[in-house]
């Protein structure tokens, strides 16, 4: 965009066409509102008496400071996505990852690979997680200091155990059907990649991760 | 160099030198693109027919409403700290214990202090806090209608239990057990800081895991 500082101007000096075309009209031209071509843009300075037009963001976008981009700014999203769970059997005294079927939803960069079943991030940042898992003894008779755990990595490094159930004799616990754990942690993400979480249960016999809308999830945000 | 806006003009009245400085020249000087010094800034208005330069922000700051600037926005970020226990932390029996978070994980803002476990709000607004105590059973055996609790405390007082546990029966199985909760409260003022502790009757010391173990703060 050229604008272009007007001259100074003394008595009996005279406007010009040319300084009229070059001051008045083009500057007029090179401003706002005129610059302007459609709802939703912003006039950002890229230097000096310099300004470039950005573009109209997608829907719930944010303006971000961005030094990397042309502008300076860009139009930023926070990343969401909230993955359902498969039925995951956990056989006895095996770590098992806990099997991914689908994406209810998401925003921005998150996707699920139901493959090797981890839910991927595109890019670095701070993420919140959130966990609701369901553990089923599928009738089975649950010794005494047997236990249930959960652990969340991210590229392979674990970022946290999730939960630790020990059952006890004296607690009856073949008398419950399900166990329900629940949770959220903050994890920053140096760069793009991968969560996936896995369990280990040693109750004696195989036993199931419940899967279903509202049994097994994980929501996966940026913040 | 203010706006002013140009006056009215008659049939075969004169634009004059003062005409043009001051309503041409000048009023160009005031407005976009004419203010702008460097990448990212943005004009905005102060007041009636005032526009200002609002310059960029730090990487991955966002553009928000701020009543308390001249501009009437800012840039800032939404603050977010994670401390961890460096080691494990002993607990004795019937005595309120602050855990001192001692490792920082990260610190987005300025929110975390290793040094006294504390989150500290750097300006007023609304912040979820949450944290996990991972608990040692070491030596001890949880008798029937023993307790532990994790408390929320807010500028030393306390301000709401996160999670409370009280056995049924004894329990002497268990290698560790776990408390945590979450919490969103309003911060009125900078410094308003927070620390979390924890309180048990178990009858001996237990620890306090450095894995798995944290304190978190965000402002939402």
């Amino acid at each position: 965009m050229a604008y272009l500082t007007p001259p100074t101007k003394s008595d009996g000096n005279i406007l010009t066409a040319a300084e009229w075309n070059t001051y008045v009209r083009q500057n007029m031209i090179d401003t706002p509102p005129d610059v302007f071509t459609q709802a939703g843009q912003l006039l950002i300075g890229t230097g000096v008496d310099s300004a470039s037009l950005l573009a109209p963001g997608g829907e719930g976008y944010f303006l971000r400071a961005n030094s990397a981009q042309a502008l300076g700014v860009d139009w930023d999203v926070f990343d969401k996505g909230l993955v359902q769970f498969a039925q995951t059997t956990l056989a006895n005294s095996t770590t098992t990852r806990l099997q991914m079927a689908s994406l209810a939803f998401s925003v921005g960069s998150i996707s699920v690979n139901t493959t090797n079943d981890w839910v991927s991030v595109g890019r670095a940042g701070y993420y919140r997680l959130g966990w609701r898992m369901r553990w089923h003894r599928n009738g089975a008779t649950i010794p005494d200091a047997a236990y249930f755990e959960a652990y969340l990595y991210f590229n392979g490094a674990l970022v946290s155990t999730l939960c630790r159930f020990t059952s006890e004799t004296a607690l009856i616990p073949n008398q419950w059907e399900s166990l329900y754990f629940t949770g959220h942690v903050l994890h920053e993400a140096t760069g793009a990649g991968s969560y996936y979480i896995d369990v280990f249960q040693n109750s004696g016999s195989t036993s199931t991760f419940v899967s279903g809308d509202s049994m097994s999830q994980l929501s996966v945000m940026r913040i | 160099m203010a706006y002013t806006r140009p006056p009215y003009k008659t049939f075969r009245q004169e634009l004059n030198a003062d005409d043009w400085n001051t309503y041409v020249r000048d009023n160009f000087e005031a407005g976009a693109p004419a203010i702008f010094t460097t990448k990212g800034d943005i004009a905005v208005a102060s007041d009636i027919e005032t526009a200002i330069r609002l310059p960029i922000g730090n990487d991955n700051y966002y553009l928000r409403v701020n009543t308390a600037g001249t501009a009437g926005v800012g840039w800032s970020s939404f603050e977010k700290a994670k401390m961890t226990r460096a080691s494990n932390q002993s607990i004795a029996n019937a005595t309120t214990t602050t855990i001192l978070w001692n490792s920082e994980t990260f610190d987005n803002g300025g929110l975390a202090n290793p040094a006294n476990g504390r989150m500290t709000a750097p300006s007023p607004g609304i912040f979820e806090l949450r944290s996990k105590l991972v608990i040692l059973r070491g030596a001890q055996t949880l008798a029937a209608g023993e307790q532990m609790w994790l408390t929320l405390y807010k500028n030393g007082g306390a301000l709401i239990h996160l999670d409370w546990y009280t056995a049924e029966v004894t329990r002497d199985s268990w290698l560790y057990m776990t408390l945590e909760g979450q919490f969103i409260d309003r911060a009125l003022n900078a410094g308003d800081y927070y620390t979390v502790t924890l309180t048990h009757y178990i009858g001996g010391a237990v620890d306090v895991a450095h894995t798995s173990s944290f304190f978190e703060m965000e402002r939402v």
